[in-house]
């Protein structure tokens, strides 16, 4: 999902980064590398020897649900507003992410022999407690620990997974993760078929060919289940959204970071945007957007088209951060004009690297309504 | 007044530099000894806690197999199916490499954050990506590192045959000293790769865990068979146990110097009291008060703690540089591998060395200072009348003494499960001989007296007599003297008793000629332990082989340590305290019985007649105990099974020795022959019987080279106190002496009065310190060191140990007063006559 493209460089490398020093740390939280870490970590001409995203490569199901170990990093990126009785509201965010340390792997006699590591985000709001219910964990891709298959379709880590729930294909999916104090199982179906993103799945992310994702969503899942805080089980039913990404590119040095928008308006409509801001607070080159129809046809949205602006500010009490939790979209050449709220300021996805995640609603100037989950990284 | 008083003592010390001198060195030495021995305690116990968190870390909960191993697919299951989340794989194993060998350790670093911190070393030169993707790389300390000329990239040959032919270094750890000391021998490396240098591949040797009450029981619950969980709390306490015994042996030595130390000091000060009667009379006359007496008294006892303290202080840092490096040594060879360096400075120890060495010479002061207290105005006492009250109150000191021993022997009764209290009764012993040396002194040297009366030897009367005469200076250093030269007989007896035992027990054990020792490099490099043991039994001249393994098993409880042997076609060497030997055999050959060796019988409180549990593969099963032997390879003990029964029961093939009995006439052409097959094989090791007895031999003396350090100190601050006090002696006596002179006595004749006098005064000591020193053997023997160590032994009664004794005795007394002696002559003139 968000994630996908501007993790390119200043949030994937980080990521590559943290998944190494996160083998170092204890699990805690508020360890941030810095550039140079991540420099020193990976040197330069990083990405040699790496598979890389070709135009005109078609993707194939379901083999493409599963790993793409030769790229240097993938993920399964799962996002969604959830309503429990009496219309209390959660969010939910559970991610996986692989990363390749080496393109090539050894030939090993052990299994526990991998070049590739793995990380897990999962977060749940609980929006009427005013919390946000945060973890991460890592793993080998090794010794059966955490991996992905594509059919029957599985990826996890740990005890954490999204599985085919006996289908065919990876529908209906089982998600399921457990932490102390919370856990959310959910069975998601597709209410819109499989969308291709950029062009036919490949997703320019930087001037060079190559510098560039493979990606696929699909941007609405009928999303049943519990969430469980406390101890105490939420029947739960609502509406999620997956995205795919897999890639070995690079974004350009003056970009600072990006704010990635996934919403889902009552009316059936959905809308990808993310714009990459650069050092100076302009707009990227390759931001890119998309608007899916009820009907699951897909159209792409010029970024020229989309005027975004920050309206309400808040102020991380932990990393000193200030996020835009409020923003306003006009996209003219759809007829939108959007106020995009977090439902609750303090999403802050304190792990081994900061970023915000979180459920956001959307009211339109027009009586549209909907929700969404909005990531910013960079600030 | 008072400071005018304060002076005057000041001016005396100082005009009495030689007496000054020595009870500062008395109260240092005290005081070095216990900082000393305390600084060593510290590190051993650093070094200890740095091994528990290498191999514990945050860890509440192991997970570890009856087998020697478990299929690492448990793991996983656990982690994903079962869903643990803080969990952690562990591999252990040795390998040989550059000439060495090391301890591996595979983990999943993973999973390591919340166990162990040693990866969490900064992002710079970790290069983490090295060690999960190539085979054969590992990481170590950058200490150990620096001390093999090793650095980053560098390859270290592998010793034996398995997989790669070099270890690669991927990566320096950098830790605090105490934990590089803990972490000199190991290697680190990621699960694959040490899973493939150990030839370990799908197995696991244990797994860590953290886990709350309820995640206990999840676990528990759903443990396959032949594994069990076991709370690492009793583990460590089983690991604390370990040393605790060690630790507290040291530090009561170390007590018994200062204790020694604190006689100097109160013989010092009552030496400055007696000395000033008429000082002090005259000031009570021009009203100075008792309780002003008192204080000042306390306040030269300062004159002499504070710099005796400052200069022990010093002292005892050096000396806990040398103790450290004997202690861990003796640690490394008897617990666990640390390597020999020496350890900080912990503040405490420095405090505690303050407050005992401030503290013990103001205590030691009270009686004087009483003493001085009670001065009544001018009506001084005489000397005369100070010796006559002395002896009045010998009785007294006989029945405290005998008080004092009564109140020993009970706290030794009540001590039976506490060390702390057996050592309590072992220093109130002590110390009521030293109560009844005095008067004990008097009996003695009224009985030569008597006896010299009767043979017409005018000196030894002459000196007989002032010895007792001088008990009021005296009475402590001998007392003094006695508690050295009784410490000197009791550790020496106990030391010979225990070696004695340990002699005899290698010779009955070690009655193979020859013996191997395998270690997991043999397996690793592709050699197969029967096959071996087959080949060797066709060696022309061998008459038999042997085999044995050993192996810990964690329980619940703690460590257990299985021993299983094979004795071949003879029967076992063992010797049984307990148990019928054809009974105890019988039900060791069948596997209905476990025999115990006695420290683990001992501490476990279990005798022929109970069972004993322990896990298996096929999950707990008990034995019942039929026989308790002698065996003091460890004092943690171990329980015995036969070679075939312990294959069959705990599905391990393995050997860690093997025994070679040489046919009659052919040991000396047997050697080479079984010395060929080092070279055939990795991981194998080679001795005959009398290099094993020697090297046992000669660990045994190193680990009591710490207790005959202290023995050495503590007689060298009785010695101290003997000078001191026959100085103080002597000086009092010039004017004696120098009536003597006056009527006619030679030099020569007053240094053999005095030398005499002193002589008996070492001997009196020393013939009063050999019945104390044996019954002190005998606790030590009997008491302590069956508490301790669980370990009984013959006690044997060394002539030569008291003899030597009986020697120091009278030496260090003679010596003692030669100065004093020489001196006094020197002086003993009209010149002394006129003094006053």
């Amino acid at each position: 999902m968000s994630g996908p493209e501007p993790m390119s460089r200043s949030f994937r490398r980080p990521l590559l980064a943290l998944v190494i020093s996160g083998l170092l740390s204890a699990c805690g939280a508020g360890k941030e590398p810095t550039g140079a870490r991540v420099a020193d970590y990976l040197g330069a001409g990083a990405g040699e020897g790496f598979a890389r995203a070709q135009p005109g490569h078609r993707l194939a199901f379901p083999q493409d649900h599963g790993a793409h170990p030769r790229y240097q990093s993938e993920w399964w990126y799962f996002t969604g507003n959830l309503e429990g009785d009496a219309g209390r509201h959660f969010g939910f965010m559970f991610t996986i992410f692989r990363f390749a340390l080496t393109p090539e792997a050894a030939l090993r006699a052990s299994e526990w022999g991998t070049n590739q590591a793995w990380m897990a985000h999962f977060a749940v709001t609980d929006t009427e407690g005013q919390a946000l219910l945060k973890s991460e964990r890592f793993a080998r891709g090794g010794a059966g620990l955490a991996g992905a298959s594509a059919d029957p379709f599985r990826v996890w880590l740990y005890d954490w997974s999204a599985s085919a729930a006996g289908g065919d294909g990876p529908f209906p999916m089982r998600l399921s993760a457990r932490e102390d104090d919370y856990a959310v199982e959910l069975d998601l179906s597709p209410a819109k078929p499989l969308v291709l993103q950029g062009e036919q799945g490949y997703s320019q992310k930087g001037r060079e060919p190559g510098n560039a994702s493979h990606y696929y969503a699909y941007t609405r899942l009928e999303a049943r289940g519990q969430v469980v805080l406390d101890g105490e089980a939420h029947e739960v039913t609502g509406s999620a959204w997956m995205d795919r990404e897999w890639s070995t590119s690079a974004l350009g040095d003056d970009l600072a970071g990006w704010d990635w928008f996934a919403l889902q308006l009552d009316d059936g409509r959905d809308l990808m945007f993310y714009q990459l801001r650069r050092e100076d607070g302009g707009r990227g080159p390759f931001s890119q957007g998309a608007l899916v129809a009820a009907d699951g046809t897909r159209r792409g949205i010029a970024p020229a088209d989309v005027r975004l602006k920050p309206r309400k500010w808040w102020r991380s009490s932990e990393t000193g951060r200030r996020y835009p939790v409020s923003w306003r979209m006009r996209i003219d050449s759809l007829n939108l004009d959007l106020e995009i709220a977090a439902r609750l300021p303090a999403q802050e996805m304190n792990l081994n690297v900061a970023y915000w995640e979180g459920a956001v609603s959307v009211t339109g100037s027009r009586g549209e309504r909907g929700v969404g989950y909005l990531e910013m990284t960079g600030y | 007044m008072s400071r005018l008083l304060q002076r005057a003592g000041l001016r005396f010390l100082l005009r009495h530099p030689w007496q000054y001198a020595l009870s500062v060195a008395g109260v240092a030495l005290g005081v070095a000894v216990v900082l000393g021995v305390d600084i060593a305690a510290g590190g051993a116990r650093k070094a200890f806690d740095a091994s528990r968190e290498l191999v514990v870390g945050r860890a509440t909960h192991q997970a570890v197999p009856a087998d020697p191993f478990l299929a690492d697919e448990i793991y996983t299951r656990l982690r994903v199916e079962l869903g643990v989340a803080a969990a952690a794989p562990v591999l252990e194993g040795r390998i040989r490499a550059g000439g060495e060998t090391f301890s591996l350790i595979g983990i999943d670093s993973f999973a390591e954050g919340p166990f162990r911190d040693y990866l969490d070393t900064g992002a710079d030169g970790i290069d983490l990506t090295a060690l999960l993707t190539r085979p054969g790389t590992v990481a170590m300390t950058r200490q150990a590192a620096r001390a093999r000329g090793l650095s980053v990239g560098s390859r270290v040959p592998m010793d034996d045959a398995a997989a790669p032919t070099a270890l690669e270094i991927g990566a320096l750890l950098e830790l605090d000293d105490a934990r590089s000391r803990g972490a000199d021998g190991l290697l680190f490396a990621d699960m694959a790769a040490a899973q493939e240098l150990l030839g370990r591949v799908g197995q696991l040797s244990r797994i860590d865990l953290i886990l709350d009450a309820d995640g206990e029981q999840r676990v528990k619950d759903w443990l396959p068979q032949g594994l069990e969980l076991i709370p690492t709390a009793a583990q460590a306490s089983s690991l604390d146990q370990m040393t605790r015994a060690f630790r507290i042996n040291l530090l009561a030595l170390s007590l018994l110097a200062l204790l020694v130390g604190a006689f100097l000091v109160y013989s010092t000060l009552s030496f400055l009291v007696v000395r000033r009667r008429t000082t002090f009379g005259t000031a009570r006359s021009l009203g100075v008060a008792p309780g002003q007496l008192f204080r000042n008294t306390l306040y030269e006892a300062l004159l002499v703690g504070v710099p005796g303290t400052l200069v022990g202080i010093v002292l005892g840092l050096v000396l806990g540089v040398g103790l450290t490096s004997l202690v861990l040594r003796t640690v490394d060879d008897l617990y666990f591998r640390v390597q020999v360096q020496s350890a900080g400075i912990p503040p405490l120890s420095l405090l505690k060395a303050l407050l005992l060495g401030l503290g013990t010479s103001l205590l030691a002061a009270v009686p004087p200072a009483v003493e001085a207290a009670r001065t009544a105005p001018r009506s001084m006492l005489t000397r005369a009348s100070l010796e006559r009250r002395i002896r009045r109150q010998l009785p007294w000191l006989a029945a405290g003494g005998l008080a004092l021993a009564f109140l020993g022997w009970l706290l030794l009764r009540a001590g039976t499960d506490s060390l702390v209290l057996s050592f309590a009764g072992l220093f109130a012993v002590v110390v009521a001989a030293a109560l009844c040396t005095p008067p004990g002194l008097a009996a003695l040297m009224a009985a030569t007296e008597r006896m010299a009366r009767d043979g017409g030897g005018q000196v030894t009367r002459l000196a007989a007599r002032g010895v007792t005469a001088s008990l009021s200076r005296t009475g402590v250093a001998v007392a003094a003297l006695t508690v050295a030269i009784s410490t000197v007989v009791g550790v020496g007896l106990m030391i010979a008793s225990f070696r004695g035992s340990v002699d005899q027990w290698l010779q009955q054990t070690l009655t193979s000629d020859f013996y191997f020792a395998i270690d997991e490099a043999f397996e690793a490099g592709g050699s197969d332990v029967d096959a071996f043991v087959a080949e060797l039994a066709e060696v022309p001249g061998v008459a038999d082989v042997t085999r044995s393994q050993r192996r810990r098993l964690t329980t619940g409880d703690g460590q257990v340590r299985l021993w299983a042997v094979d004795p071949g076609s003879r029967d076992l060497t063992i010797t049984f305290l307990e148990g019928d030997r054809e009974t105890a055999v019988a039900s060791f050959l069948d596997g209905t019985g476990v025999l115990l060796s006695e420290p683990f019988a001992r501490k476990r409180g279990l005798v022929v007649g109970d069972t004993l549990s322990l896990p298996t593969p096929d999950g707990p099963r008990s034995w019942l105990v039929t026989g308790v032997f002698i065996d003091y390879s460890s004092d943690q003990g171990s329980a015995m099974f036969s070679l075939e029964h312990y294959r069959s029961t705990w599905n391990d093939p393995g050997l860690q020795g093997i025994g070679i009995m040489a046919e009659e006439g052919q040991r000396d052409v047997l050697r080479p022959r079984l010395e060929s097959f080092l070279a055939a094989h990795a991981g194998l090791e080679f001795a005959a019987n009398a290099e094993i007895r020697q090297i046992s031999l000669e660990i045994f003396d190193r680990t009591f080279t710490i207790t005959r350090v202290l023995q050495l100190l503590v007689g060298l601050v009785a010695f101290l106190g003997m000078l001191s006090a026959l100085q103080a002696l002597q000086l009092e006596r010039i004017r004696e002496l120098s009536v003597l002179r006056a009527v006619g006595w030679t030099p020569r004749g007053l240094i053999g009065l005095i030398l005499g006098q002193t002589g008996l005064m070492g001997l009196g000591a020393g013939l009063l310190a050999l019945p104390v020193g044996i019954i002190l053997a005998a606790l030590l023997v009997f008491v302590i060191n069956a508490r301790s160590f669980g370990w009984s032994m013959d006690f044997s009664l060394e002539p030569m140990i008291l003899g030597q004794a009986l020697l120091l005795s009278v030496v260090a007394a003679l010596l003692a007063g030669a100065w004093p002696a020489w001196r006094t002559i020197r002086t003993a003139t009209a010149a002394g006559l006129r003094d006053e």
